[in-house]
């Protein structure tokens, strides 16, 4: 077991491993009922994003329902003789287990040109021959699963909650007796948005040493060689004695100037103390003015000052020599960019409360997420109340407080 | 009423409910009665019952929850994206005639005051344009930032504070009904704290109650203090210290993941500052005139966390040329 990578080692053998996904797994258990007491005549469509458990929950059907999984890929497909082959030995039983067999298709939303052979494929399975078939797909919206859909029983797995992916990290941390920071596990959690598969490989790679963290967490965030050249500005603006050439060399190079602005503003600090600190803000919050102006007024002449003033008004700002740090990736591109998601939901939930309760969202944040963060430690029941008043599922809600509980520092009890 | 949450669940339905602003409930059942009425503006402070009054007057004018859906806009200009979306918004309210057998649609906009000058002028012009087919209610806090002649168009009523008595009468009729164990003591705090404010008095019950098993005073202060994040005073206190990179974080914290706006942070930084005694005055003079520079800025579309930030690092110098004071 040891070679095997962590998301296999640690692929959920049963459906009630499967985390996250109460709902989805109560409904596949109605499906399997079904399958159980012979009556096969819808397939299993498991649609939801990337590292939510849909392979998984796949395998564990047929290792729940006592079957042989057969996976299908694409090459299947496109080889009439060789599916004939597949569709005749799903009939019978394995005569190495004498167990009969379970059809998986994954990833059907990919294969957009087998999609005549994929229906004819499931209706003969099914209709004909009663052989129980799972498919796995990402958008189940495409075009070519049309008629899929209607044969098939289709069932939504959610992106998991950061936190949820976090307990995973935490278990497979302590199965394995390595120790890793919680703040660690945490970024990593989050930065995975909701993609416990890619969340576990980082971890691995983390811990076996094989990449350091901030590539793990960097890596959806720009490329190289715009680093490079991001570096080459910097350390011209940081410690370059002359401030035109510093310009220059921002103009030589092909960074975006609102990107380039976050990266000095972002080292800013960690070069330059007191007074040099404040002098070179100062120039950056004019420089921010300066292109909310050409926005506003669409005058792109301006354009010149605010790469100016980003760059050689922020050079004139030292006092001696600035000390040497290790430049850091702008932490707010980062934040805003894995918060997304949750700061949309957050936003959304605010405002359709905020329309029911007949006040402004200011309010329901100063006076009404109280609330709600004490009733979900408590009984929840608003909570439930809500999910079915505002149309939004209480997973979700509870996401969004949990997030929002951590400015309030509530202490509940006590 | 479908939400468990106090405030809409003992929200009066009509004007005969209400309790409190009787002079104010009088005059409307006259237009109740007629079954006409002028453009309205409620001036008064927050959770005096302008909303309630206003969603009543409604109810008793259109006579069932059917024909008040159809029939009554709620807008908060606060959480509008500007004028535009406004008159859009009233434009495909107002375009149809009132469903039923009613005389007119209601608007309720509420924070009405919160739109600048220009913007209510043009709000003047969409109030005028459909005036054949609906009535305004504004809602404000103060009238005074209402422009004359939005002002001279409405029949003005003025909400006073919710006395302490029929702050205290409430809070115990809710706390009876819901079973909520309280001591006199809990309940005295939380009239003190609210203000005259019974929308935040209500929501402070209920907070205390889901917190804790019994309200009482040490329950609703260690309450009411949450409501502000302490962040905000962490942020100012660290950027004081020197410690310039821990207060941007907790500045980026506050907007991105709490998601206050840098309206509502620099508002709650002026209070701050001024209200603290251990920062010179000749300092807060200085920090008054960057708050006000970096306000302006951000109305005028600049990026609310740079410009904050800027005014964080201007804290970390006055803070190092005056011994790094803290707030209090």
């Amino acid at each position: 077991m040891a070679d095997l990578p962590w998301t296999e080692k640690y692929r959920p053998r049963s459906l009630d491993e499967i985390k996250g996904q109460n709902k989805a797994i109560s409904e596949i258990r109605d499906w399997m009922r079904s399958v159980r007491a012979g009556k096969v005549n819808k397939a299993l469509l498991l649609v939801g994003p990337p590292g939510s458990g849909k392979t998984s929950a796949a395998y564990a059907i047929a290792y729940e329902l006592g079957y042989d999984p057969v996976e299908v890929n694409a090459s299947d497909l496109r080889d009439r003789t060789h599916l004939k082959y597949v569709v005749e030995s799903a009939k019978a039983v394995s005569l190495l287990t004498l167990n009969r067999r379970l059809i998986i298709l994954d990833e059907v939303d990919a294969l957009p040109s087998e999609g005549g052979a994929l229906v004819s494929l499931v209706k003969e399975l099914i209709t004909k021959e009663g052989v129980p078939v799972v498919m796995t797909a990402n958008d189940p919206y495409e075009r070519h699963l049309y008629e899929i859909r209607s044969l098939s029983k289709v069932v939504r797995f959610y992106r998991l909650r950061w936190t949820t992916v976090l307990s995973v990290l935490k278990e497979i941390c302590r199965k394995e007796g390595v120790k890793v920071p919680d703040n660690v596990l945490r970024q990593i959690a989050v930065n995975s948005q909701g993609d416990l598969r890619a969340a576990i490989n980082d971890l691995e790679s983390l811990v076996k040493g094989s990449r350091r963290l901030s590539e793990v967490i960097g890596k959806k965030f720009g490329k190289r060689d715009v680093e490079a050249d991001v570096f080459k500005v910097l350390t011209a603006v940081f410690y370059g004695e002359n401030c035109y050439s510093a310009y220059l060399t921002s103009l030589n190079t092909d960074v975006d100037p609102d990107m380039l602005f976050r990266w000095v503003e972002e080292n800013l600090p960690y070069v330059y103390k007191g007074k040099a600190l404040s002098r070179a803000y100062d120039y950056l919050s004019y420089a921010d003015m300066v292109r909310s102006r050409i926005i506003k007024t669409n005058n792109w002449k301006l354009l010149v000052y605010y790469t100016q003033l980003m760059t050689y008004a922020v050079c004139t700002a030292k006092e001696g020599k600035p000390q040497g740090v290790k430049l850091r990736f702008p932490e707010i591109i980062r934040k805003l960019a894995t918060t997304k998601e949750l700061r949309a939901k957050t936003r959304e939930f605010l405002s359709k409360l905020a329309k029911e309760l007949h006040v402004p969202t200011k309010v329901v944040r100063m006076e009404i997420v109280p609330i709600l963060i004490a009733d979900s430690k408590g009984d929840g029941r608003i909570i439930k109340r809500l999910e079915r008043d505002l149309g939004l599922r209480e997973e979700d809600i509870r996401e969004i407080l949990e997030d929002l509980e951590e400015h309030y520092k509530l202490e509940v009890g006590g | 009423m479908a939400f468990e949450l106090w405030i809409e669940k003992y929200r009066p339905r009509t004007l005969d409910d209400i309790v409190d602003q009787e002079d104010v409930i009088r005059a409307l059942k006259g237009f109740v009665e007629k079954r006409s009425m002028p453009h309205l503006l409620f001036a008064g402070p927050a959770g005096t019952g302008k909303t309630t009054t206003a969603l009543a007057l409604a109810h008793d004018i259109y006579g069932s929850e059917e024909l008040l859906r159809a029939n009554y806009m709620e807008l908060n200009a606060s959480d509008e994206r500007g004028i535009d979306t406004i008159r859009t918004k009233i434009k495909d309210f107002a375009k149809t005639a009132p469903f039923g057998d009613v005389p007119f649609k209601i608007i309720h906009l509420d924070e009405a005051d919160s739109l600048t000058a220009d913007a209510q002028h043009a709000l003047r012009r969409i109030m005028e344009m459909y005036s054949a087919t609906t009535r305004f209610i504004l809602a404000c806090n103060y009238s005074s930032k209402i422009i004359e002649p939005i002002q001279s168009r409405c029949a003005v009523f003025r909400f006073g504070p919710i006395p302490e008595e029929a702050v205290r009468e409430r809070l115990v009729m809710i706390a009876e009904k819901e079973g909520v164990k309280y001591t006199e003591e809990g309940i005295s705090a939380i009239v003190y704290v609210a203000e005259g404010d019974l929308r935040r008095a209500i929501n402070l019950l209920q907070t205390a109650s889901a917190m804790a098993d019994q309200v009482d005073a040490k329950v609703v202060y260690r309450v009411a203090g949450l409501a502000h994040p302490e962040e905000v005073r962490g942020m100012i206190n660290a950027a004081l210290k020197g410690r310039f990179v821990a207060a941007r974080d907790m500045l980026r914290n506050l907007m991105i993941n709490y998601g206050m706006s840098a309206q509502d942070v620099i508002k709650q930084l002026n209070r701050e500052i001024m209200a603290s005694k251990s920062i010179p005055d000749k300092i807060k003079a200085q920090l008054m005139v960057f708050l006000s520079e970096v306000d302006f800025r951000v109305t005028e579309g600049a990026h609310g966390d740079v410009q904050l930030a800027a005014m964080l690092a201007k804290l970390v110098e006055l803070g190092e040329s005056h011994g790094g004071p803290s707030l209090d």
